[in-house]
Order: structure tokens, then sequence, then C-alpha cells
């Protein structure tokens, strides 16, 4: 939250003083709605260089698969909602994420059938 | 766009998966692929996602594989938010890379058991763009109690898509009723005679497709028809013209269309094609407002504080 209050743009004003108390509540946040994470997208990343136009000509570009500029990999949503969202993982995100989806999937094996 | 069975056979065939993980609909095609004998894959994991997990898809893919599938529940905004495992039909929340709040209308946290309107997602690695108690409009429904394993995480009952997919039907007497796509499904999912459903919206009203499984039954569509009109006469409570939409206000000008039981004998034995399936029209009373198909079958139910698998893996009979 910390983070999110130092890079955005958006944040820094949603979250105001709570994002340096350390006793915040979670629930007495504003919450975020997709219409604003499309509407307020460049005001919500925090890198600059993540524009929503660029990464719409990105993502419809032959490269749509490769990181972005270089080191983030880019996610939409298929719009189903009447809304396209964004998102973007660095490096590490996306490592932890794919990492927590291993460990899941790694709970859902049925243990191997015995040896005959 | 989905690849064609035929090739997934193919593909799937020269791998040898230890994992399939995918919509659940895709895994019962392929569990079909695998029962007459097309298909010779042996995997150990079964996740699926992005569509619920009904009785009839855990009873061709148990008869298929011998492993109970799991339930994925994740989304763009994070790779994965909740899955179940075979020793707990409730889904695990990944608290390790989400905070989960399932919350009502107006934004307050729903009891376990009941299922909520939305959901906050506040997603701890994404860092780029991050998403603080981010909105999601799926109904999902908080489980009570801990994990039978020991895992530590809280647990979800249910996950059953999205709340905007709630069609609205002029309702007999005037007004609407508001039908959750689910609903409209429920009729039709766990019959093994139904291998495929879509519902569609056209000029002449609400349409059905359905793909028979080979030898089904021969009064099954005028049993389904009777399945489905007794649903949608149950369904809801009726809404005042006042959220009446210009969808329904279009079907009134049309009658729906008329049933029409076509000959059970145009089925398709083979990989499902475009075209190949047997239409039935469903009398349903008017039009709905989307396709739905995606999140139309009920999931497969976890009780709360189960101590065990306690999803059955018999499918529920039509009634009769």
């Amino acid at each position: 939250m910390r983070h999110a209050a130092d890079a955005s743009p958006y944040y820094r004003e949603a979250l105001g003083a709570a994002a340096t108390d350390p006793d915040v509540d979670l629930t007495a946040l504003p919450t975020l709605s997709k219409e604003t994470l499309v509407e307020r997208f460049d005001a919500i990343v925090t890198d600059p260089r993540l524009r929503r136009a660029d990464i719409e000509a990105h993502l419809a570009g032959p490269h749509a698969a490769e990181p972005y500029p270089g080191e983030y990999r880019l996610l939409s949503t298929s719009g189903t909602s009447g809304l396209r969202g964004l998102v973007a993982y660095d490096r590490a995100d996306m490592a932890l994420g794919i990492a927590v989806s291993l460990g899941a999937m790694v709970r859902q094996a049925s243990p191997p059938p015995p040896a005959s | 766009m989905l690849t064609p069975p035929s090739e997934m056979v193919v593909a799937l065939n020269a791998y040898q998966p230890e994992a399939l993980v995918g919509y659940p609909t895709v895994a019962a095609l392929l569990a079909d692929e695998q029962l007459e004998g097309r298909l010779e894959v042996a995997p150990r994991i079964l996740a699926f996602g992005s569509g619920p997990v009904t009785d009839d898809i855990v009873r061709r893919v148990v008869a298929a594989w011998g492993v109970r599938p799991a339930n994925v529940y994740a989304t763009t905004e994070a790779p994965i938010v909740a899955n179940s495992s075979p020793e707990d039909p409730c889904l695990d929340v990944a608290e390790d890379l989400v905070v989960l709040e399932v919350v009502d209308a107006d934004g307050r946290p729903v009891p376990p058991g009941t299922p909520g309107e939305r959901v906050l997602i506040t997603n701890l690695a994404s860092r780029a763009v991050p998403l603080i108690r981010y909105e999601i409009g799926d109904v999902v429904t908080p489980a009570a109690g801990a994990s039978p394993v020991g895992r530590p995480y809280r647990r979800l009952s249910r996950v059953d898509g999205r709340s905007a997919d709630v069609l609205r039907l002029p309702a007999p007497g005037g007004g609407e009723v508001a039908v959750p796509d689910f609903a409209l499904g429920r009729p039709l999912a766990n019959v093994p005679d139904v291998r495929q459903f879509q519902f569609r919206d056209d000029d002449s009203g609400l349409g059905l497709d359905i793909v028979l499984r080979p030898g089904a039954s021969a009064g099954i569509t005028e049993s389904l028809r009777a399945a489905l009109v007794r649903e949608l006469e149950s369904a809801g409570d009726p809404t005042t013209g006042a959220r009446r939409g210009r969808r329904a206000d279009r079907a009134r000008e049309r009658p729906g269309r008329e049933a029409q039981a076509l000959p059970g004998a145009a089925l398709s034995t083979g990989p499902i094609r475009r075209g190949s399936s047997a239409a039935a029209a469903a009398d349903a009373p008017a039009a709905a407002t989307r396709t739905a198909n995606r999140a139309a079958n009920p999931p497969v139910p976890c009780a709360a504080g189960a101590s065990g698998p306690a999803s059955s893996a018999v499918p529920a009979m039509l009634p009769a």
C-alpha cells in the first residue's frame, strides 16, 4: 500500500493518510471499480511507461505475448462485462503468481497409482 | 477460439500430460474422447476453471481417468483466487497471493453460507498495477469452519460466476422476472442424455440447442422441455415495470417460439462440430438477454465444514 501511494498518482489521492497508517483497516479503504481501473489506468499504474494506449497497441501487434516494455507481462480481460481491463505483472509478481498457482496444483494432485 | 477436439486428441496423445487444466466443458468433451477410445492419456491432476463443475462433468472425468477434478477460481486480475482439492470440495482461498472479501450489494461482508453479490480482491503481487479492494461481480459463498486437512486458508463453498449473468424475462402477469443463467441451465445440467446445450436469443425468442448422446431415451426432448418450463415458471420474484429493460419490452411484442421436437436420430457421435447439433427449441415465454451457456450449470456444492469429499459423482436425474 505504501508502494501504491508512493508511485501511483491515483492511489496517492485515494489512500491519503491511510497509506502510512500501520494500523490501517483494509475494509475502511475505498474500493476500485472496473470502470475506474479502465478510465484512470494511466494514473493507477506505478510505472509511467505503462500507458493504456501504448499497451493496447502492443497487445494488438504481432508481439503481444512478449514483455512490454521489456519487463511487464500484459494481460487483458475478455470484456464480457463490456469493459476491457488491463493488468501488467512485473517479473517478480508474475513469478509469485505462477508459484502460488503451481502450489495449488500440486495440492490437487491425486496420489500416484500403487505400483503393481 | 476452441481447438477442434480431434486436434486436441492428437496433441495430447503425443504429449501425455500429467495435468489437464482448462474449461470444465472442454474437459468433459475430452473425457468422452477417452471413454470412446480415441484419447489415451493418464493425467494425475485435473483442474477446471472459468465455469462451474457439475455432477455430470465430475462423473464423466472420473469415469475416464479415475481422478477427481479440482475447481479453480481465477481471474485476470489475480492468477489464482481459490481452488479445491481431492480432499476437500470447498475451495481454499489463495491467501498467499490475494486478500479476498465477499460482500453484499451494500459492500458489507456476508456470513458463511450466504452468497455475496460481489468480491473485493486485493492482489498482493501486482505492484505495477496496484489492485486494492478491486470489485468483481462474482457470486461466491464463504464456507464455515476450517480445512478438514489442516490447511490454514479461509474457504469458499461455492463459486457461481458473474452476478451480471442474470436474464430478465417478462413475467406472465406483467413486469419481469430475474432468472440467473445457471437456474436456466439447471434442468439440463445433470441429465446424462444431454451432451451439450446452448441457449440463444434470436428474433423468434429464446431458443435452445441440445446435443444428445447416442442412445438417448426417446422422450428426452419433451421431458427437458417440461422441466425447463417448470424452472421458468418458478423463477424469481416478479419485479416492477420500473426495471423493465428494452429487451423485455421488445420480447413481449412477439410470442415465444413453438416447441418443435426434432427426431432424436440426428445425433453427434464424434467430436462436436458446429452445426452437428440436434436442435430443440424450448417454448420459453420470451427472449433472453444473452447466450447463457458459460455459467449455466450449477456447481458441485461443498458442504460447509465437510470432513471429506462431499460432492456426489452420481448424476441427479431429471424429475419424471
